[in-house]
């Protein structure tokens, strides 16, 4: 994340280091202070003053009180704000068209479902240079986080249940992608690459894997549930419509309760 | 006859836990083996295993964590060393093994490292520094321990019998229900951490009671040693923390084992229901374990700057804003969970408000030290080692707290940095800090202060060794838990790291050598005056090691720092307070059912995990006999002759002396203030604060107001299941709802019995104070026979719906109703048992204070549940069936 590749990333960079810099500001002397004061009032330096009643000042304590508050005023601001600006379900200002993906974590694999291409990938998620992509992310069963370090924002990947994402890449390029939620025996192979094209590259590669066999049906897609592990990339040619929701719909009944978080808020939420 | 165990359940194909588990096991028949033939097992029953005296209670506590925190250690070496070598390839830990030890390695280091480490210190420290006996409910205090050291048993047999959890050290369901976790390794963390988790209830109740009704006389709240304070927010968290861990650990059992949908992803489950309900206990955790050692380091860094700490009231504010605090920040765990930017943001703002009295607290540390008198022994330099690290925690931890900023850093190797950080360079630190310090106290004498700093200096610099690197990783995208990875770019920072955890191994091992050198050497190290570091609080007044009685005489407090003040006097006027008039002192008398009740505890649990339900009864069974023998108890106290006292107390002043008279090296007078130093605001901060406190409570007033803090817990408890049955229940997956099932009819006929059954009991309590053993009698038999009736009623109404198949697997909407529903009944059940045993008690004994005293608690207990049915009677069956 230290080197971002898209506007979430990067503002998310700016976010940290502007954080970082504030507190620095007061934990630095914190510590230099801790240091001095332990040094200087030493048992034996004799040029120190002794004084064994002094335990309270209320301007000191107004100054200890009013410090951090202040810090924490300010960097409250940052996060309100940030909070905001940053949703990961708030769409990119772009002038482009965002891409659809549709994400379903497997034990263990990641399956990208290109809704208005009709075609699909394993462990293999391909996106065109500058424009932002859309996610809307589901799980087969237990619970991962969706994750391009690179792009910045992740998010949980839960069952019955469908959250968003929006990310973008500027820069042509391969990330590295991962599950950021430990998800059991084969968690650690839950790698991917991430593959970021300019345009003619990418729609070179949409009519590539469209005429690339096999095909993904229900049929197909309980194989590919089946627990595996290290799985290689691979691509299917075509998708059967509503397969995403059928997942979302299918491994568990819907979510009707409303604990207000997560839960009730499936893809009813408008961004 | 054996459940789901059987010989393929000892792992004989895997080395490393096969050789480990055999080494235990050497290691315990050599420790047995050698206690046998030196003969101290009547030694070690009398005076250690039986034991209800808060000081032998409190040092078990802490080697109980020591011992864990080897174990914990190895864990994280095995982790560390995987992950220094698994660069493209599988490392040595195939996956499975290396789950188990991170999982392991959480909950070793939380629940049987922290807690026991953090409640062994005040467990020891506070009836001291509170100037009494021993804590309210000393036979509790022993069972508490001994049922958290039955959680430890059960964590380590799995290593040789089965498996551990490999779902992570909080078992986030849907990947710890069933269907993802099909073997036991999920049951041992969860029936261990049950165990354990009632244990320290059982701790909070009685440090809440201890500390707010057992002080000495004169010891008013602002009065209080701030260490006293700390373990007072820690002790309130645990009551109100802790029964929301049991309810959801409860809910996820019931999961696994009857079938029901709270946490899976069918029949409307709602797994994240879980990681709200598990956080809404886990964060204010992370306080009970750091409270208590800022605590320790406010005592520390006050008693060598030979200062008052600076900013008490202020300190205390602080410490009492952080407790209410961290029950209001539980979701910044997980932002990424995708709720909205404005529940982010708040979570996000209410995280950071807690750095203010975090930092207030860091700055009140700094002027304690400012114009103090330094002195640079093992316990100080764990204080300044831990204000320069925590500082950076808690900056880390800040970052992590902005939503953005967490959004890609949420379960990354920088979230391990950061809560090690704090953990060690937090809480670790600490608890050392206080080990060091109180050492003498307990054993009376030192710890070698060259092996002391030896261990300091290679554990400070071993934990940036191996943490430092970890924030790096983070930043680099590395996630946790990860059993192998193929980016070449993170193996040289893993390495450091590994070295990092072999530097800590010198510090342990420094430690150990601690140990033994001043074991040897402790002719040397004696402490002979019971205060080697000049200090200023009252558990320094009394003898190194205290005797069992503490105080001869309850100390009189006159101001804050009680024991300074006596001490200033005493070296100024050369001579000891006048000889008291010595009284006999009564003291508890050992008792074995902590040690018998937690055997039953680690029998029942081992057969809930194997499925062995004929054990399971026997567990049962037993643990209710030994209620009733308990309960049976005619006496609980002895009283030692004030000559004894007087003869051991004599001793004491002897040790005195020579300190009074100025000839104790570093012990000397301190002039007065003079005007200057005295500010004339600080006493009048808060009016009315210094009016008398007239000693401990009457043991009428300590039981009752323990038991009204145990039903407060009680209730927390309901109140997770009726959160999750509120969430739930409309999710009826497609099934029958509220309005189809509740019969109000019958429910009617329920609540009457209850409420009439209060009233009875509440006649029996009158007839009892009249000592009218017929009418108390009746009454009771009556209370028993209409709670029987509510049983019965409920029992037919569950069995219809199960006939019917709408039973809890039927959906989450029936599953919380069956739980709620069900709890309240085995409330009434427990009930019921305990009025038997109470009503053959007043039988046979007559009313005896004690009973009295029961019969109150047993009211009390009585028209809680009332309340708690009239709640749900109202919530669940009136609001459900309403149009």
């Amino acid at each position: 994340m230290l080197d971002p590749q898209g506007p979430v990333g990067a503002a998310e960079k700016l976010i940290l280091y502007n954080a970082l810099a504030i507190m620095l500001v007061i934990v630095v002397p914190t510590i230099l202070a801790t240091l001095a004061f332990a040094w200087w009032f030493r048992a034996s330096n004799s040029r120190a003053q002794y004084r064994p009643y002094w335990a309270f000042s209320g301007t000191l304590e107004l100054i200890v009180w009013a410090i951090p508050a202040l810090v924490v005023i300010f960097l409250g601001g940052i996060a309100w704000f940030g909070s905001h600006a940053l949703d990961p379900y708030r769409p990119l200002s772009s002038n482009e068209k965002p891409v659809e993906v549709e994400v379903v974590s497997l034990d263990w694999k990641w399956l990208f479902i290109y809704p208005d291409d009709g075609i699909a990938s394993v462990n293999k998620l391909v996106i065109p240079v500058g424009k932002p992509v859309h996610f809307r992310l589901t799980s087969s069963g237990v619970m991962n986080s969706f994750f391009v370090p690179q792009l910045g924002s992740q998010i949980y990947t839960m069952a019955g249940m469908t959250s968003q994402l929006h990310l973008q890449a500027d820069r042509v390029g391969t990330y590295e992608g991962l599950s950021a939620q430990f998800s059991g025996e084969g968690f650690a192979g839950m790698r991917f690459e991430t593959r970021a094209l300019a345009a003619d590259d990418y729609a070179a590669w949409i009519a590539r894997t469209k005429a690339t066999e096999p095909r993904l049906d229900q049929a197909a897609y309980a194989d590919l549930a089946k627990p595996s592990r290290n799985v290689a990339p691979s691509t299917y040619s075509a998708v059967e419509p509503g397969l995403f929701d059928w997942i979302v719909a299918g491994s568990s009944s819907v979510v009707e309760s409303g604990m207000g978080h997560g839960a009730s808020r499936s893809m009813e939420r408008k961004p | 006859m054996l459940g789901k165990l059987s010989w393929s359940s000892i792992p004989l194909d895997q080395p490393i836990p096969m050789l480990a588990s055999l080494g235990v096991v050497v290691v315990i028949l050599a420790v047995l083996g050698w206690i046998t033939v030196k003969g101290h097992w009547s030694y070690l029953w009398h005076e250690w295993i039986t034991s209800v005296d808060h000081k032998r209670i409190g040092v078990m506590y802490c080697l109980l964590a020591l011992v864990m925190l080897l174990r914990g250690f190895i864990d994280a070496l095995m982790m560390r060393s995987q992950q220094a070598i698994a660069y493209a390839s599988q490392g040595y830990l195939p996956a499975d093994h290396f789950n188990q030890i991170f999982s392991a390695h959480g909950t070793i280091m939380i629940f049987l490292v922290a807690m026991p480490f953090i409640i062994g210190l005040m467990n020891f420290v506070v009836p001291l520094q509170l100037g009494v006996r021993d804590v309210a409910f000393p036979t509790f205090n022993s069972v508490s321990f001994w049922l958290t050291a039955s959680a430890a048993l059960l964590v380590n047999m799995s290593l040789l019998i089965g498996e551990f959890a490999q779902a992570g050290w909080l078992v986030y369901p849907p990947l710890s229900e069933l269907k993802f976790s099909p073997g036991v390794g999920v049951d041992y963390y969860l029936w261990a951490i049950q165990i354990s988790g009632v244990g320290t209830l059982l701790t909070g109740i009685n440090f809440v009671t201890t500390i707010l009704k057992v002080r000495a006389p004169g010891m008013t709240l602002t009065r209080m040693p701030i260490f006293c304070w700390t373990a007072l927010a820690a002790s309130l968290l645990i009551v109100a923390a802790f029964p929301i861990l049991t309810a959801t650990l409860g809910m996820l059992l019931l999961d696994r084992y009857l079938g029901f949908h709270f946490f899976t992803v069918e029949a409307g489950g709602n797994p994240m229901m879980y990681i709200n309900l598990i956080w809404a206990w886990g964060h204010p955790e992370v306080y009970i374990l750091i409270l208590p050692a800022f605590g320790v380091f406010s005592e520390v860094v006050s008693t060598f700057s030979g200062k008052p700490l600076f900013g008490y009231r202020s300190m205390i504010a602080a410490t009492m804003a952080i407790c209410v605090l961290s029950f209001m920040v539980w979701l910044h765990h997980f932002f990424t969970m995708g709720a909205g930017a404005d529940v982010n943001g708040f979570f996000g703002v209410a995280t950071m408000i807690i750095a203010v009295p975090t930092g207030v607290k860091i700055f009140n540390w700094l002027f304690t030290m400012w114009g103090g008198r330094l002195r640079f022994y093992t316990p100080l330099l764990w204080t300044i080692a831990f204000m320069v690290t925590f500082t950076i925690g808690g900056m880390t931890g800040v970052l992590l707290s902005i939503p953005p900023a967490d959004f890609v850093l949420h379960n990354s190797l920088f979230l391990v940095a950061h809560f090690h950080n704090v953990l060690i360079g937090g809480m670790l630190f600490g608890c050392f800090a206080g080990y060091t310090y109180w050492f003498p106290k307990a054993f009376g004498f030192k710890l070698d202060e060259r092996w002391g700093q030896a261990a300091f200096w290679f554990w400070l610099i071993g934990f940036y060794v191996a943490f430092m690197p970890l924030y790096v990783l983070g930043l680099e995208g590395m996630t946790r838990r990860m059993q192998s990875y193929d980016v070449a770019g993170w193996q040289p920072w893993l390495i450091v790291a590994a070295g990092g955890a072999v530097l800590i191994l010198c510090g342990i091992l420094c430690q150990i050598g601690q140990l033994v050198y001043s074991i040897k050497h402790r002719g040397a190290l004696r402490d002979t005056t019971g205060d080697p570091w000049d200090g200023r609080t009252l558990e320094w007044i009394t003898a190194s090691p205290p005797p069992a009685y503490n105080f001869a005489v309850l100390p009189n407090v006159m101001e804050e720092e009680a024991y300074w003040g006596i001490k200033q006097v005493a070296l100024e006027q050369h001579r000891l307070t006048d000889l008291p008039d010595y009284t006999e002192i009564e003291l508890p008398r050992n008792s074995p059912t902590g040690f018998v009740a937690s055997f039953f505890a680690v029998v029942t649990g081992f057969a809930l995990i194997w499925h062995i339900w004929w054990m399971v009864l026997a567990g049962l069974l037993g643990a209710f006999a030994v209620f009733v023998v308990f309960a049976w108890r005619d006496r609980s106290e002895y009283e030692l002759p004030a000559e004894q006292v007087a003869r051991s107390d004599h001793e004491r002043r002897q040790a005195r002396v020579a300190m009074v008279e100025g000839r104790e090296p570093g012990i000397m007078p301190i002039a007065p203030p003079d005007e200057r130093e005295r500010d004339p605001n600080q006493l009048s901060l808060w009016p009315g604060v210094n009016e008398e406190y007239r000693g401990p409570a009457s043991k009428r007033i300590i039981s009752a107001y323990g038991f009204w803090i145990f039903l407060l817990s009680d209730f927390v408890m309901f109140s997770g299941f009726y959160a999750a049955y509120a969430v739930l229940s409309h999710a009826t997956a497609g099934g029958p709802g509220p309005k189809d099932l509740f019969d109000l009819r019958i429910v009617a006929f329920e609540t009457a019995f209850l409420l009439v059954s209060s009233f009875t009991c509440g006649m029996a309590t009158i007839a009892s104070n009249g000592r009218n053993m017929l009418w108390t009698q009746v009454f009771y038999l009556i209370t028993g026979l209409l709670g029987l009736g509510f049983l019965y009623l409920e029992f037919s109404e569950f069995a219809h719906m199960l006939a019917q198949g709408n039973g809890p697997s039927r959906s989450a909407f029936l599953s919380s109703f069956f739980a709620l529903v069900g709890l309240h009944g085995a409330h009434v059940t427990v009930g019921l048992l305990w009025l038997g045993t109470m009503m053959a008690q007043f039988w046979a004994k007559g009313f005896r204070p004690d009973i009295m005293r029961r019969g109150l608690s047993f009211a009390l207990f009585w028209h809680a549940l009332d309340i708690i049915w009239v709640g749900i009677f109202t919530n669940v069956y009136l609001l459900g069936t309403s149009p």
